[in-house]
């Protein structure tokens, strides 16, 4: 590692997320390091946040060399106490990003927060694909804007991602659609498996440049197929589970908004169809209904206009918002004036 | 290539930014352009060692690391292509991108939120403000230079002071030169919210006007509902706050818990009153920084000034009683008619005019806008007989409900007693005008200042089969704007409206013709009205007119306006003259009815009506130099009963106005046809 280098972390230090090769010296060497980073553990958060043994399970690393690596990681990382009155001051300095529509920001309170993870669902035609395409481009304004200044990672199960609607969306704020495309990085998921592997890849590339979103377009559609019956469904959720575990230490690490939507599955019996006149709920169960941070469900409102239910969330009241789909993404519905 | 760093996109640009920035590239000659170098090497897998940047100057190129440590360089004859790898002496470099701001230090989303100041602010459009500030390239190109001197005017009292008042005349851009304002504190000074608080018929103006300028960039909340308000303080999403005067009030409460940065009063000479509720409320919220925007600050008195800048600025004049005995009172005597010795009030003024001029701003005339040719034509209409007799029977009450039904009769007869016939003389050189106008396929703005006139006149345009739109107190909100949109752009003839209620702020450019039929004792009330049409956008050479019944109260109304006047542009302008007395005798002489052609005529001149300019100037400062000399010593008690003085007043007033008989009236065909069918008394004509 050259002194650049090194000096260039050090910079980063208070700001971004620590590079593994921080941890060399004192005992843990290069190629430990290069061990880590074939498994998926490219910061030192990373490295922090996981049980030691998880780490054991590393090809390479022996349980002593984990204790080793564990306590490295922990002088680097903040990983104790602090007082609330600190913890609200650094909360008050989060970065929300824009969805294009005013009112739905207001309901979210400022925007989509960045470090935690927003569930969309609702059934097919509400809008949540195209409430992922305006995100893409809003995640790459400057923050002063409502953006994230970085880029945007998409993960598509469906293959409902069209770089076209990019391309009107950046218009509409203004910028080069070029340039705005360089700026997502843009994944198939052909199945569950691969969808996992997706995001070990993205680990590493956020830790190479600045990322400011991820998005997975449909995180069940792939489950729903691959396991299929009473019986995988113990398998499914955990597969889920560990999914959603390294959304949220993605999301940790690097700071990064993490949007996910979600579909929805139909009550046909039961007593809830008689009082409820179109009784659906998303799928997943209670693993995504319990590791997602906010809960957003969408319906379909007239026209082009669409409403947005606060479903679950830490701090905000449960309430309702209109927004409308336009060529140029989501915005608020026009008022009519005749 | 799939993880190259995050670069922000970039805006885009139109044809002509582009070609200026090609032809500024040609002249640039130091590009700084971030690369990533390595060491030579003859390895198969070259990995590249490091970013860097270089810079190049001429035939020069710098390499230097990411700290800024420079590595290597070269001068080469003639510069290589950028497109593949260059050798720079023992390193190879390969172009990234060039740099404009910067280098970006990459920072954690959940850390803390910098601001980061495009450095667009350094092209040469930007107009500096100050060392740090200036105002943006977008909205300098479309500033005018008066409004650019009214933005530098408005950033440098606002360092200095709390507040400030932007007094320019109407049609001068107050909107705009306030947008670019807040526009550059929001951007380049950490100003976030912004308060605007107007009349009610304007929010959808300023909305408008936002969009135009400045595209949305800020982004605003209009709707006032008291959630809405919690909302706006609680996240950033909206940036300005547009509300009317009255849910100042009603939304008190929750105002008060939203930190403003600047507030912005438009029209704010509603403010003159202070026991308003308005003002206190205003007050109390405590916003550090104000700004106030109107065409006419003073109207009637000196205290409305002191309330103004004392909601401005506390503390700049003294206090209430101070105030009194140091500026009020020695300036309303040396206003006096019988005053002798004016000079004390004279200093009083200019101490006064020192203490605030820092802060106040106000310049007059259409300076620099390119505005069609306008034509004021006063026009004195004999009563009818019947008139005549009504006014001489009417029995006596207290003066205010007299004045009422002498402007009442004066307006139609009809007005004071239904069973009355409609006739009067203002109606009856009404109905001619109108159609005159009409023929000559131009749209007309009838204004009134009260709605039972408004009422009158309606019926009498239906009977004649003209189309009309109507705004007054009475419309809703969401109506008004779609009627002035609707006049401006369809064949409507006649737009009825009601001073009070639509006198501010509307834009009825699609007129060229507006008849003020009565008038109010405001004399800023007609202003207002008075420049709905001539004003940015305007076409047609405009013509307005204003009726008055020869004689009546209708001029005596007019006189005492005009004195009004002198008393406003003491304070804001230079003028060193002023008079200020409604006397007993003034009382009683309104209601008497003169037989004449033109009482105000009669008062200020006797020539014979062919139109030449009276020559007023010469005359008034004669006299004057003659009374100074005989102020220290004795004076004889004619010249103090003269009543010289106030007739000056008047002439001085309407100084530019050429007077006319009938019969050779020639600055308007239109009215000129009209004359010969309708006996009228006199006409006054100004054009400019």
């Amino acid at each position: 590692m050259t002194e650049k280098e090194s000096n260039d972390i050090n910079e980063e230090e208070n700001n971004g997320p620590l590079l593994i090769e921080q941890l060399e010296g004192n005992g843990i060497t290069s190629s430990d390091i290069k061990k880590l980073k074939a498994d998926g553990y490219h910061t030192v958060e990373a490295v922090a946040y996981t049980p030691r043994r998880q780490l054991m399970v590393v090809k390479g690393i022996s349980e002593a060399k984990a204790e080793k690596i564990s306590l490295e990681a922990a002088k680097l990382v903040p990983l104790g106490f602090t007082t609330a009155s600190e913890f609200h001051s650094r909360r008050s300095d989060l970065i929300c990003l824009t969805t294009g529509s005013k009112q739905l920001d207001t309901l979210l309170g400022g925007g989509i927060e960045t470090g935690s993870i927003t569930e969309v669902f609702g059934e097919f035609r509400t809008g949540k694909s195209q409430l992922c395409h305006t995100l893409a481009v809003t995640c790459q304004l400057p923050i002063d804007m409502g953006g994230g200044e970085g880029k945007c990672l998409y993960i598509d199960t469906e293959g409902t991602f069209r770089p076209n609607r990019l391309v009107s969306i950046a218009q509409r704020y203004g910028l080069e659609p070029n340039d705005c495309l360089d700026n997502v990085a843009y994944a198939r998921a052909y199945n569950a498996e691969h969808q996992l592997n997706l995001l070990n890849l993205s680990a590493q590339m956020m830790a190479e440049s600045r990322f400011s979103l991820l998005i997975v377009d449909s995180i069940m559609s792939l489950y729903r197929t691959d396991y299929a019956g009473r019986g995988e469904l113990s398998a499914r959720q955990t597969s889920v589970a560990k999914f959603m575990r390294t959304l949220q230490r993605l999301a940790d690490e690097f700071g990064i908004a993490v949007v996910i939507t979600n579909q929805v599955v139909a009550q046909v019996d039961g007593m809830s169809s008689m009082y409820n006149p179109d009784p659906k709920k998303p799928i997943g169960g209670n693993i995504i209904a319990h590791s997602s941070t906010t809960r957003l469900s969408f319906k379909k409102g007239r026209a082009e206009t669409r409403i947005c239910k606060i479903y679950d969330s830490p701090c905000l009241p449960e309430s309702e918002c209109v927004f409308a789909i336009y060529e140029d993404g989501i915005g608020d519905p026009k008022v009519e004036e005749e | 290539m799939l993880n190259k760093p995050f670069k922000p996109p970039r805006l885009i640009k139109t044809k002509e930014i582009e070609k200026e920035e090609k032809e500024e590239k040609v002249l640039f000659e130091s590009k700084v352009l971030s690369v990533q170098w390595r060491k030579k090497t003859n390895k198969k897998n070259k990995t590249w060692d490091g970013d860097g940047t270089i810079q190049i100057n001429n035939h020069e190129i710098i390499l230097k690391s990411e700290e800024n440590k420079t590595i290597t360089r070269k001068t080469y004859n003639k510069l290589p292509s950028f497109d593949d790898v260059i050798s720079i002496g023992n390193y190879e470099i390969e172009v990234e991108s060039e740099i404009t701001e910067p280098i970006q230090k990459k920072t954690k989303l959940v850390g803390k939120k910098t601001k980061v100041v495009p450095l667009v602010y350094d092209s040469p459009n930007a107009i500096k403000l100050s060392d740090s500030i200036s105002i943006d390239p977008i909205l300098s190109q479309k500033l005018r230079s008066h409004q650019v001197e009214g933005v530098k005017f408005l950033y440098q009292s606002l360092e200095s002071y709390s507040g400030c008042l932007l007094a320019d005349e109407m049609g001068l851009g107050k909107t705009l030169t306030a947008i670019t304002t807040i526009y550059t504190l929001y951007k380049q000074a950490d100003y976030k919210k912004f308060l605007i608080v107007c009349p009610v018929t304007l929010i959808n103006n300023w909305k408008a006007e936002f969009k135009k300028w400045i595209n949305n960039k800020l982004s605003i909340q209009s709707s006032a509902e008291k959630s809405d308000i919690v909302n706006f303080g609680r996240y950033n999403v909206y940036q300005i706050l547009i509300i009317n005067y009255e849910k100042l009030s009603t939304c008190f409460q929750e105002l008060s818990n939203v930190k403003f940065d600047l507030l912005v009063c438009d029209e704010g000479h509603r403010l003159k009153n202070k026991d308003s509720k308005v003002l206190q409320n205003l007050t109390s919220l405590n916003i550090p920084k104000r700004i106030i925007l109107t065409g006419t600050p003073i109207q009637n008195e000196l205290l409305e000034f002191y309330t103004l800048v004392n909601f401005l600025n506390p503390g700049v004049l003294p206090d209430l009683k101070t105030f009194q005995k140091k500026f009020v009172c020695p300036i309303t005597r040396s206003r006096d008619l019988h005053c002798i010795d004016r000079s004390p009030g004279e200093e009083a003024t200019q101490e006064l005019v020192n203490l605030t001029s820092q802060f106040i701003l106000r310049r007059t005339g259409t300076a620099g806008l390119n505005l069609t040719k306008k034509t004021d034509i006063l026009l004195f209409v004999p009563p009818t007989t019947q008139q005549i007799e009504l006014l001489k029977s009417a029995e006596f009450e207290h003066s205010f409900q007299l004045i009422n039904t002498f402007k009442k009769i004066c307006n139609s007869p009809y007005l004071h007693d239904n069973s009355l016939p409609k006739a009067s003389g203002k109606i009856n050189i009404l109905i001619p005008l109108l159609i005159e106008c009409i023929a000559n396929k131009e749209k007309i703005v009838l204004i009134s200042n009260y709605t039972s006139t408004l009422t009158l006149l309606e019926e009498i345009i239906k009977k004649l089969n003209f189309t009309f739109l109507r705004l007054d107190g009475s419309t809703p909100n969401n109506i008004r704007n779609k009627l002035v949109s609707q006049f401006n752009n369809s064949s409507i003839n006649i737009f009825l409206l009601s001073s009070k209620s639509g006198g501010m702020g509307i834009n009825l450019i699609g007129a060229s013709r507006l008849i003020l039929f009565d008038n109010d004792w405001n004399p800023s009330v007609d202003l207002q009205s008075i420049s709905r049409i001539h004003r940015d956008g305007q076409l047609k050479p405009c013509f307005i007119y204003r009726l008055f019944t020869s004689g009546c109260i209708d001029e005596k109304i007019f006189q005492r306006q005009l004195l009004k006047l002198k008393l406003s542009s003491r304070f804001l302008g230079n003028d060193s003259d002023g008079i200020n007395d409604f006397d007993h005798e003034d009382l009683k002489n309104l209601f008497n009815v003169e037989n004449t052609i033109c009482n105000t005529h009669d008062l200020i001149c006797d020539c014979a009506g062919t139109g030449e300019k009276v020559e007023v100037e010469n005359e008034a400062d004669e006299e004057d130099e003659e009374e100074k000399e005989n102020v220290k010593d004795w004076i004889s008690a004619k010249d103090i009963k003269d009543d010289n003085v106030k007739k000056r007043a008047v002439k001085l007033a309407l100084n530019d106005y050429q007077h006319f008989k009938p019969e050779c009236f020639n600055h308007d065909e239109v009215l000129e046809k009209v004359l010969k069918k309708i006996k009228v008394s006199f006409v006054m004509s100004k054009v400019s």
